[in-house]
């Protein structure tokens, strides 16, 4: 894994860039993947969410700094027989968030069996987040924060607890990946005319949003 | 945008010059001074369009002055600091076209202000170089550089005339001028310094000069008059003094030349033919081509008639011209035209260096030329007589364009052919010719066209192939624009300007220039301009992004930039993703083509879209949710296999779908749907299409999924084998067929096959939802296919089969089981059971085409027949079969209880079949049977064939009893009955008319006769309506009778009976019968009647009629005879007077005449004595008359 911790590039020099990435969401099934896109893209929680088919496809777009940034969210299904599916989307993905359910001890050992694989098979630059989801269950917590926190910090992940029916986290994971990812030229596509107008900006920094 | 200046630095100089141009390509134009750049070839230098706006509005309102802010822009790189460039005002001319028609309005201001001092007169030859110069009427030759600023005016003597040719030379340091009277004068280009000054009687004397031109070689120039002789000028410079001399190349006597044209090769160094002088030069009927140096020889000549009043016209080009191995030659092409066709001509150099010259093709045209230049390799530029300029592309024969050149006032140069100064001492085919003549007035510069005016010189140019999309665009016809970029992408363009270099080279630079048309095109629609129908431009625009792989601007600019109304492209993305020109689209619009195609219905496109796109585009939640909801199949498979390397799931979860849709073993129309792909799908992964480099994985698959004995969460009571039980429960024969033809592929493992058929019997054999016919069916299926060997099938399961085809009980209807149980039995499967057993329960089942079979198996013929006798189905098809049955099975219709069967059956048959098969026994069969049998039997063997007399007499006599009416058709056909037998029948039976025919055969014609008539006479009393056909009957008898009966007792009898039925049409029909002497009969019947002349009014007024027309047809018998005999008598009064000769001699005797002699038709002559004794109509000699 690339050192990701190193001093940020300044990218001051255009006024306004449009970085497009693509970000997949991996994890055990019903850890809660598709309730933290849902709440990220739209803001909205569903009690009981359908389990996904295959993957879903959603976009969103944020600002950091003065760039925006659009991430192209594909979020995989968790469940076994649609496994085989995930290579094909990690393959070309510049981040990607790993998610796993703080109440359920094997969904965290199945989130580091996610993480080897990506360490392995997927880009060498690919920026890994660790998301804890349930957050608001502390409860019935089995998965202890410090645990979570020094294997995250071993491998170099992004680490948060998240809980998607709260909006806890939720905004602040996508918003650190975007600002871990490099946002200089070979991202940039060059074609997209520099007209933010035309996107449809919706600045992450909702604050106070439910 | 310079084409041939020097910013164009791989090109500027002969020496860069590429011979594996494309010929497309251009030479480069004539240069070599160090001149920065080319008045003419440079674009900037020329005036703009907007000049040409300019000169409309002067030349609309006569009489204004020109305007002073005279446009002339400098050129690249050039420190000229004259007027700027003050067109501002915009004006649109339709620039679609390829010409760009400009105005060099300085140099014509400054014509028209010399014209105006009188002493210059008005504009009379041109010449163009580096330089241009214009003579005049008034002698005076201006000269004007590339700035359109005049260098020098030289005013020579007015004696001479007008200027009348003029020629620069390559490197433009020198003007030749010739004048009306015949002078000739050399100038420096530089400062009008006259340098030699050739006198009129240097040629022809008192002639005036036609065509000057200077050639490759310095000290070589070419000279034509208008008495039509080319004299070559040797141009010499001894010890610092300039001299020259004449001498006559071509002498006018022999025929007069007006048109020359030396072929000029200093831009082609290289060239073979470099350092040769080759002319062409051109009479009123013929044209030349010699060469001068290295020495003076003729090439070539090509006769040249046409109209007298048109002038031949020559214009040479080099053209890069293909060999028939691949190499490539660049040759002058010497294009001749006349009147209205063109002729091209390649002159190359042989390896003999001997000069050829041979024709390439011609090509005729609808108008008449003055003018024909060369503008490319490819284009010429024709004037008309009607001075309309046209265009045309060589090769294709196709006008390009045409523009109407009557505004330019194109000056005519007929004074020169008329010798108008030299007090016309010119031939009248000269005069008449040089009516139109415009070769001083008329050039090709490059790619350019000069005319001289009047009061203007003008230039018409190509575009540049950029040139013509970018002006397409600034109209914004972008569609327009794409479409001719695309033909220069595709090399379709014609008049392409510009664009040279490697095929690659080229493309490379027109698909920038595409790209960037798109994109001005895309940015237009992007803004919403008002100049493009949306509607139409969007469908194009995507097309050619795809078509030259711009997805980037499809599918980020477009895309982004469409604000509301994105269907258009919705639907363009789709139409290419199904024409399979489109596999990748981003995420994002994949999304949003789907929901777009979800709300408008699509269905049928999204699941094809679906398919064809790549899986990584796809949103696949979306995708199955609605492929799920709405049944697309096949979308659903294809995510399946391809996205999740899937192949089971299509079983797992289509066919409990399937099983829902059938209820009551009736699949519905979906169910139908679903189940056909179904077995598409399993057949196709059976035998490895499925999957390409994973089929032998989705095989596995597609196998275990169907063999698995029960569902994914299945019930407790679920019956095992779910999957291939509905399959079978679908369409028991379409998917055993599938089944079958996938057994085929030998890569399909024996363990497979053996499984999957052991599956399916069981699953047959146990439950009793599969009819018995289906069973069997089955089992013959996997019995008979070629595929089924190797296979093991237990054998009770045949008797199994077999007792529950023959149970009573089973549900499937006879005839099925029936049918099932025969193609068991022919497949061979039931090979193993004993025959009697089987033949024991077919006919406990009443199969009888079993036990037929079964016995034709064995070989009890007698026994087939039986059966068949009692199969209700094929009893009455019993006739045919045997027929064509087996000897032994035929034999068996004379046992007595078969023979009695089918006669009951049928009788008639039965005949035909007798005669046909055994006819040797029907004397013994005859005899056995009833009348009525008989009857039938002989109507079957009379259709047969032809009855001998006793059977026939026979058959007559039961007819009578059976079938009355058809007696007497059979008695008037055949005529082998035995009379009395049959007379007596029919009398016995009233059959009248069977009778009469009998005893008129018989020879009793008053009995036949008298049985008509009583017959008749019942009929009329009865007031029966046949009472007319009887009569009729009655006549013939009577006229066939004539002789034999007798008229009191016949006719007599007859015409009592029709007075007494009073019709009169009757009697007509009597009297009509014109053999008949009636006067005879009326006596006798006024003798017996005793009625009143009224009565027999009728029959009176008949006899008169007939007498009458009896009259006629006498009459006109005769007059025909008479004719005839008249025309007998002129023909033979013809014949007598025709005259002949008379022989001198006898031919009997050989005796000359004396006094009598008799001659013949034929020539021969006889003395009168030679044949007296002879017979005396026919020539001895000959035997004519």
């Amino acid at each position: 894994m690339a050192n990701r911790s190193g001093p940020q590039r300044p990218n001051g020099t255009a006024q306004a860039k449009i970085c497009q990435f693509k970000l997949v969401l991996l994890g055990e099934s019903a850890v809660g993947k598709s309730s933290l896109v849902l709440r990220f893209v739209k803001g909205q929680f569903h009690e009981f969410q359908e389990s996904t088919i295959g993957a879903a496809f959603l976009t969103q777009t944020v600002c950091v700094d003065d760039t925006t940034v659009k991430f192209e969210i594909w979020d995989t299904a968790g469940q076994e027989r649609y496994h085989s599916l995930a290579p094909m989307y990690y393959r070309g993905a510049q981040a990607a968030i790993v998610v796993y359910d703080v109440t359920n001890q094997d969904t965290f050992g199945r989130a580091k069996t996610w993480v080897k694989e990506l360490q392995r098979q997927a880009s060498p630059n690919i920026v890994i987040a660790l998301a804890g989801n349930k957050a608001d269950l502390a409860n019935k917590r089995s998965v202890e924060l410090e645990e979570a926190q020094a294997y995250a910090e071993e491998n170099q992940l992004l680490f948060m607890e998240t809980s998607a029916k709260t909006a806890k986290n939720v905004n602040e994971v996508f918003l650190a990946i975007a600002k871990k990812l490099p946002k200089n030229d070979q991202n940039v596509n060059p074609s997209v005319p520099v007209n933010i107008t035309a996107w449809l900006t919706i600045c992450v920094l909702r604050a106070g949003h439910f | 945008m310079s084409v041939n200046g020097e910013g164009d630095p791989g090109l500027s100089g002969p020496d860069s010059l590429d011979l594996d141009l494309s010929e497309d390509s251009l030479l480069p134009t004539p240069r070599k001074t160090g001149s920065r750049s080319n008045v003419l070839n440079d674009d900037e230098s020329l005036a703009s369009e907007d000049d040409l706006h300019n000169y409309h509005h002067d030349f609309l309102t006569p009489g204004l002055e020109p305007r002073g802010d005279t446009a002339s822009v400098n050129s690249v790189g050039s420190s000229y600091s004259g007027p700027p460039v003050t067109s501002s005002q915009k004006y649109n001319v339709p620039s679609a076209s390829i010409l760009r028609h400009v105005i060099l309005r300085a140099v014509s201001s400054q014509l028209q202000a010399a014209n105006e001092g009188l002493t210059v007169g008005t504009p009379s030859a041109m010449c163009v170089g580096n330089l241009i110069g214009v003579g005049t009427t008034h002698g005076v030759i201006i000269c004007f550089d590339w700035s359109q600023r005049q260098r020098w005016k030289h005013e020579a003597d007015r004696e001479q005339g007008q200027v009348t040719a003029i020629s620069l030379n390559p490197d433009s340091t020198r003007i030749l001028a010739g004048f009306a009277r015949g002078m000739v004068l050399m100038l420096d280009a530089v400062d009008a310094k006259v340098l030699r000054v050739i006198p009129t009687d240097a040629h022809t004397y008192s002639t005036a000069v036609v065509h000057i031109k200077f050639t490759d070689s310095p000290s070589l120039a070419l000279l034509s008059d208008s008495g039509g002789s080319v004299f070559e000028i040797g141009l010499k410079r001894v010890l610092g003094v300039r001299s020259w001399d004449c001498k006559c190349v071509f002498s006018g006597c022999r025929g007069e030349v007006v048109a020359l044209e030396p072929l000029l090769l200093y831009n082609l160094p290289t060239h073979p033919l470099a350092g040769s002088v080759i002319v062409a030069m051109a009479t009123l009927s013929k044209m030349i081509l010699v060469s001068l140096k290295p020495q003076t020889r003729l090439l070539f000549t090509q006769s040249l008639r046409a109209n007298a009043s048109t002038l031949p016209l020559l214009s040479w080009q080099f053209v890069v011209i293909q060999v028939a191995d691949t190499s490539r030659v660049m040759d002058p092409v010497l294009a001749i035209a006349r009147n209205d066709t063109i002729y091209f001509y390649q002159v190359s150099l042989e390896r003999s260096g001997r000069i050829s010259c041979h024709g390439l093709q011609s090509v005729s045209l609808s108008y008449s030329l003055i003018s024909c230049h060369w503008l490319t390799s490819r284009t010429v530029a024709l004037v008309d007589t009607n001075e309309t300029l046209h265009l045309l592309d060589v090769r294709s024969k196709q006008e390009l364009e045409s523009l109407d050149l009557s505004m330019v006032e194109i000056v005519y140069n007929s004074a020169a052919f008329k010798g108008l100064a030299t007090g016309g001492n010119v031939s009248k085919a000269m005069a008449l010719a040089g009516q139109r003549a415009v070769y001083s007035s008329v050039h090709n510069f490059g790619n350019q066209l000069l005319l001289l005016g009047g009061k203007t010189v003008h230039v018409i140019s190509i575009r540049l192939w950029a040139e013509r999309i970018d002006s397409l665009i600034r109209e914004n016809r972008y569609e327009d624009g794409l479409r001719l970029s695309m033909d220069f992408y595709e090399e379709r363009g014609k008049a392409v300007l510009g664009l040279r270099g490697a095929k690659e080279v080229r493309q490379k630079l027109v698909k920038e220039k595409v790209v960037e048309t798109l994109e001005k095109f895309v940015d237009v629609i992007v803004a919403g301009s008002m100049h493009v129908n949306y509607v139409d431009a969007v469908p194009v625009v995507v097309e050619h992004c795809i078509e030259l792989g711009q997805t980037d601007l499809l599918f980020d600019k477009l895309w982004e930039g469409l604000q509301e109304d994105k269907t258009k492209f919705f639907d363009a993305v789709e139409s290419a993703i199904i024409d399979g020109k489109l596999t990748e689209v981003p995420p994002e619009i994949m999304q949003s083509l789907v929901s777009y195609q979800e709300s408008s219905h699509k269905w049928s496109e999204l699941e094809t879209c679906i398919q064809r796109v790549d899986v990584i585009c796809l949103d696949l939640e979306q995708v199955m949710t609605i492929c799920k909801r709405e049944g697309l199949y096949s979308a659903l498979i294809s995510v399946w296999n391809r996205a999740m390397n899937d192949y089971t799931s299509p079983i797992h979860d289509l066919i409990p779908i399937l099983r829902d849709q059938i209820i009551d073993g009736v699949v519905s129309k979906e169910g139908r749907r679903l189940g056909n792909l179904l077995l598409v799908y399993i057949a196709s992964s059976l035998s490895g299409a499925i999957g390409a480099d994973k089929a032998e994985f989705a095989r596995q698959q597609v196998v275990r999924g169907l063999c698995s004995q029960h569902s994914q969460n299945a019930d407790d009571d679920e019956i095992c084998f779910p999957y291939i039980r509905t399959l079978l429960e679908f369409d028991t024969r379409e998917f055993l067929n599938s089944l079958v033809i996938s057994f085929s592929d030998a890569s399909l493992s024996m363990q497979v096959k053996q499984r999957l058929v052991d599956i399916i019997i069981q699953v047959m054999t146990e439950g009793s939802s599969f009819k018995s016919n289906e069973v069997s069916w089955v089992l013959c299926t996997l019995n008979s296919s070629a595929v089924g060997r190797g296979l093991r099938v237990d054998p009770e399961l045949y008797s199994q089969a077999v007792e529950r085809l023959t149970n009573e009980d089973d549900p499937c209807l006879h005839a099925e089981r029936q049918s099932a149980f025969l193609q068991l039995l022919t497949s061979g499967s039931l090979n193993d059971l004993a025959h009697d057993t089987l033949l024991q329960l077919a006919k406990s089942a009443l199969f009888h085409q079993v036990c037929a079979m079964l016995y034709e198996m064995k070989g009890e013929y007698v026994e087939v027949v039986r059966c068949h006798l009692m199969d209700p189905s094929r009893r009455p098809h019993i006739f045919s079969y045997l027929e064509r049955a087996h000897h032994s099975a035929q034999i068996s219709i004379t046992l007595p209880d078969i023979f009695q069967d089918i006669l009951s059956l049928d009788p008639k048959k039965t005949g035909h079949l007798f005669v046909r098969i055994m006819p040797q026994n029907i004397p013994a069969v005859l005899s056995k049977l009833t009348e009525e049998q008989t009857y039938y039997f002989l109507k079957g063997m009379l259709e047969e064939s032809d009855l001998d007399t006793e059977h026939m007499t026979r058959y007559v006599c039961l007819m009578c009893r059976f079938e009355p009416d058809m007696v007497l058709n059979v008695v008037r056909t055949n005529g082998n009955i035995e009379l009395d037998p049959a007379i007596k029948v029919s009398q016995e039976r009233g059959l009248d008319e069977v009778t009469a025919v009998l005893l008129e055969r018989s020879g009793d014609l008053q009995g036949a006769f008298n049985c008509l008539l009583s017959r008749l006479q019942s009929a009329i009393q009865n007031g029966e309506d046949k009472a007319e056909k009887m009569t009729e009957e009655l006549v013939s008898l009577a006229q066939r009778g004539n002789n034999v009966l007798d008229s009191k007792t016949s006719w007599l009898p007859l015409l009592m009976c029709l007075l007494k039925l009073n019709s009169h049409r009757l009697l007509q029909r009597v009297l009509s019968n014109a053999d008949l002497n009636l006067v005879s009969e009326l006596h006798l019947l006024m003798q017996h009647t005793n009625g009143t002349l009224g009565e027999l009014r009728g029959l009176i007024m008949g006899l008169f009629v007939k007498c009458r027309d009896q009259r006629r047809m006498l009459e006109a018998t005769k007059r025909l005879h008479m004719a005839g005999l008249h025309g007998e008598l002129v023909s033979a009064v013809q014949a007598a007077k025709v005259g002949c000769r008379a022989p001198s001699l006898c031919f009997a005797c050989d005796a000359p005449f004396k006094d009598k002699l008799c001659l013949f038709r034929c020539g021969h002559g006889y003395h009168t004595e030679c044949i007296q004794g002879q017979q005396l109509a026919r020539c001895i000699e000959c035997n004519k008359d």
